[in-house]
C-alpha cells in the first residue's frame, strides 16, 4: 500500500506542478519580439557619478536647479506630536505597560498608512523596543483607545534612530575608560547582531571632518554597557 | 494644500544658506503628475520601508500599487570564514529616525528635475558610517528607475589589516507591489543565454529567480492576461547573486521573488540578520498560485563595494537599480515621436526607417 501511494505521488507531483517544473504555460504574444532578442532600447538609463556629492549627480545630463513640477502636499499631523500623544495615551493600558517594562525606547510612531483596496480608520501607531525583556513592540490605537499590542518576533530587531544612538554614545561617555577619548566627537551608529540577542548597537565616532572615524564602540543596550571599543586603525 | 505649497517655498527661499546648492523642499507625503506618470508618496515610516511610491500611474492606468525599500543588506568580507563573520551582518532599514539632511534640505523628501525628461524624488540617510540615497527616477519617456546610493563603511580595520576585510556587498531588496492594468497579473522570465537564445517562462507559483553563469542577460515582464501592454524589469548594472561557500555563503542568493500578495505580508522586513526573504513554502511544498493573481515583485540588488585607501580618504558613491519600463501603444507612439537626443545617427536612420509604418499602425489602433 505504502509503494502504492509512493507510486501516485510520484507519478501526480510534476503533472500538478507541485515541484518546481519550469513547463511554459500559454505565452503572451508580445513575448514574440523579446523571443526574437528585441527589447525596447528606447529610453536613456540615468549614469551617477561615482565622486561624491550631496545629493548625487548624474553624469551627462543637466540638472535644473531650483526647479520643481507642481505638487499636492497631503496633510498628516506632525510625527512628533502623534507620537508624543501615542506614548501618552499608550501608557493608561496595563498590556502595553507590562510588555514594556521599565526600561524601554520609542523607536518611532504617527498616522498608519492605509492598507492596500481597504478602508481603514484614522489609526496611530506606536513602536518601542524593550530592553527590559529584549523584544520590539507595536501598538496601534484608535484616538486614544489601544486596539491591538503586537509583540514582534524575536529575531525582528529594529532599525536604530539617531536618537537611540545618542543614548548609546552616552553610555561610552559615562564610561570612565572612554570619556576622556570620545568627548567632543561627533556620533553615528547602526543595529548589529548579537549572539546573546541583546540589542547591540555598533557606533562610530568621527572629528568634524566626518570623513573617517577615530573611535568605535559596540554598547549592549539591554545591559547599558559597553561591550568592546576601541580607536580606529588608520 | 497649495497654501502649504506655497509656505513651503516661501520657507526655503527664504532661509536658504546661500553656499549651499538649491534642494527644493517636498513634504513627507505627496502626490504629483510628471509627464504621463502620476505618483503619490510618502515615508514609509512604519514598515521602515525607505521611500514609498504609490499608486503610480501611466496615462491613467496603475502600473504600481506600492514601491517600497525595506531592507539593505550588507554582508562584510571579514576573514571569510563564515556567514557571520566580519562585521554586522547589518540589516539598514531607512525611517523618519535615521533620515538626515543634507545642507540647504529642509524636509526629508528631496526632489529635482534633470533636462526637463527625469524627475528625481529621494531621501538621505546616515546609518552607521553609511551615507544612504534612495531615489525613484520617473522619466518622461515611460522608464522608472529605483536607485540605491551608498557611501562609507561601519567597520573597522582591526583584524583586517589588508583592508580586504573590510571589502562588503549591499542588498538592497524592493517591494514592488505591482497591479499592472488591474491586481490580476501574470509573470515572465526572459533569460537571453551567451548564444543568444531566449527563454521565456511564466512563473506559475511563488518563485526565487536569479541569473545564471550562461545568461547574457535576465528580464522579467508583468502583464493582465490577456493585454500586450506590460512593464519589463531589468537590472542591467546588477552583480551575480553570492555563491555558497566562502566569501559570502549564498549571504544574498537571489535576483528576484514572486510572492502573491497579502496585506499581513507588507510589514516592512521582519526576517533575522542570516534569512534573506520568505513568504513561500519550501521547495517541497505547493507554493501559492501566482498566475493572473495579485503579486509582490521582490527585486534583489548586489552591489560591491571594495576597500581602497583613496576611497577611505575621499569616499565615493557606489549605486545599483532596476529599470521598470512600461511598454504600451501609448508609451511607444510617445517615444517615437519625441525622439530623445541621445540616440546615435545609426539607432536614428534604422528607427526612421520603419517610424511611419509603425505611427500609422499604431494610430489605427485604440488607445489606451
Amino acid at each position: 500500500m505504502f509503494r502504492f501511494c509512493l507510486a501516485i505521488i510520484v507519478l501526480f507531483t510534476p503533472a500538478t506542478g507541485y515541484l518546481q517544473s519550469e513547463e511554459t504555460l500559454e505565452e503572451a504574444p508580445y513575448l514574440e519580439q523579446y523571443k526574437r532578442g528585441e527589447f525596447p532600447s528606447i529610453h536613456k538609463t540615468i549614469t551617477p557619478e561615482h565622486k561624491k556629492g550631496f545629493p548625487p549627480q548624474l553624469r551627462e545630463i543637466k540638472l535644473r536647479e531650483g526647479v520643481l513640477p507642481a505638487f499636492e502636499a497631503r496633510s498628516m499631523r506632525p510625527a512628533s506630536e502623534v507620537r508624543a500623544e501615542a506614548l501618552s495615551n499608550s501608557q493608561l493600558d496595563t498590556r502595553v505597560t507590562e510588555a514594556l517594562g521599565k526600561r524601554f525606547v520609542v523607536i518611532g510612531g504617527g498616522e498608519a498608512s492605509p492598507v492596500k483596496e481597504r478602508a481603514q480608520p484614522d489609526m496611530l501607531w506606536i513602536e518601542f523596543y524593550s530592553y527590559s525583556n529584549n523584544r520590539a513592540l507595536k501598538v496601534r490605537m484608535i484616538g486614544d483607545k489601544v486596539i491591538e499590542v503586537q509583540q514582534m518576533p524575536e529575531s525582528y530587531q529594529p532599525p536604530e534612530s539617531h536618537e537611540e544612538v545618542n543614548a548609546a554614545a552616552g553610555i561610552v561617555q559615562k564610561d570612565p575608560r572612554y570619556k576622556d577619548i570620545v568627548g567632543g566627537l561627533t556620533v553615528r551608529g547602526i543595529q548589529t547582531p548579537s549572539e546573546n540577542r541583546n540589542r547591540h548597537l555598533y557606533l562610530l565616532f568621527y572629528k568634524e571632518d566626518k570623513k573617517s572615524s577615530v573611535f568605535w564602540a559596540i554598547v549592549d543596550m539591554t545591559l547599558e554597557q559597553v561591550v568592546k571599543a576601541k580607536s580606529t586603525r588608520q | 494644500m497649495r497654501l502649504i505649497q506655497i509656505l513651503l517655498l516661501c520657507l526655503w527661499l527664504v532661509s536658504i544658506p546661500v553656499y549651499a546648492q538649491l534642494i527644493p523642499p517636498l513634504p513627507s507625503t505627496g502626490s504629483m503628475n510628471w509627464g504621463n506618470w502620476s505618483f503619490e508618496w510618502e515615508i514609509g515610516d512604519e514598515n521602515k520601508e525607505g521611500l514609498v511610491i504609490k499608486n503610480v500611474r501611466w496615462n491613467g492606468t496603475k502600473i504600481l500599487h506600492k514601491g517600497s525599500l525595506p531592507v539593505i543588506r550588507v554582508k562584510y568580507r571579514g576573514d571569510s570564514s563564515s556567514l557571520g563573520d566580519g562585521c554586522g551582518p547589518y540589516r539598514d532599514r531607512i525611517h523618519e529616525g535615521n533620515i538626515s539632511f543634507l545642507p540647504g534640505q529642509l524636509t526629508p523628501v528631496i526632489g529635482r528635475v534633470f533636462d526637463d525628461q527625469i524627475f528625481e524624488i529621494a531621501i538621505f540617510a546616515e546609518i552607521g558610517g553609511y551615507d544612504i540615497y534612495q531615489a525613484w527616477y520617473f522619466h518622461k519617456s515611460g522608464r522608472l528607475e529605483p536607485v540605491v546610493y551608498s557611501s562609507g563603511w561601519s567597520c573597522d580595520k582591526d583584524g583586517n589589516e589588508d583592508g580586504h576585510g573590510l571589502d562588503h556587498k549591499h542588498h538592497p531588496y524592493w517591494r514592488l507591489d505591482f497591479d499592472v492594468e488591474g491586481n490580476s497579473n501574470e509573470v515572465w522570465r526572459i533569460r537571453t543565454k551567451n548564444n543568444n537564445s531566449v527563454e521565456v517562462f511564466k512563473y506559475p507559483e511563488e518563485w526565487n529567480s536569479w541569473k545564471l553563469a550562461d545568461d547574457k542577460s535576465i528580464a522579467w515582464t508583468i502583464n493582465k492576461p490577456g493585454s500586450n501592454s506590460h512593464v519589463l524589469i531589468r537590472a542591467p548594472s546588477n552583480e551575480l547573486r553570492d555563491e555558497g561557500g566562502s566569501p559570502w555563503f549564498h549571504f544574498s542568493s537571489k535576483d528576484m521573488g514572486v510572492r502573491r500578495y497579502h496585506s499581513s505580508e507588507d510589514e516592512g522586513w521582519i526576517f533575522d540578520w542570516d534569512e534573506h526573504l520568505g513568504y513561500k513554502n519550501p521547495e517541497w511544498l505547493p507554493g501559492e498560485d501566482v498566475n493572473g493573481k495579485d503579486i509582490v515583485f521582490w527585486a534583489v540588488g548586489h552591489l560591491s563595494h571594495a576597500w581602497t585607501q583613496a576611497d577611505e580618504d575621499n569616499p565615493e558613491w557606489h549605486s545599483t537599480g532596476l529599470t521598470i519600463d512600461v511598454v504600451s501603444r501609448t508609451a511607444e507612439i510617445l517615444q517615437l515621436t519625441q525622439m530623445p537626443l541621445h540616440y546615435t545617427e545609426r539607432e536614428l536612420k534604422r528607427r526612421s526607417n520603419n517610424i511611419h509604418a509603425k505611427i500609422l499602425q499604431l494610430i489605427q489602433m485604440p488607445l489606451r
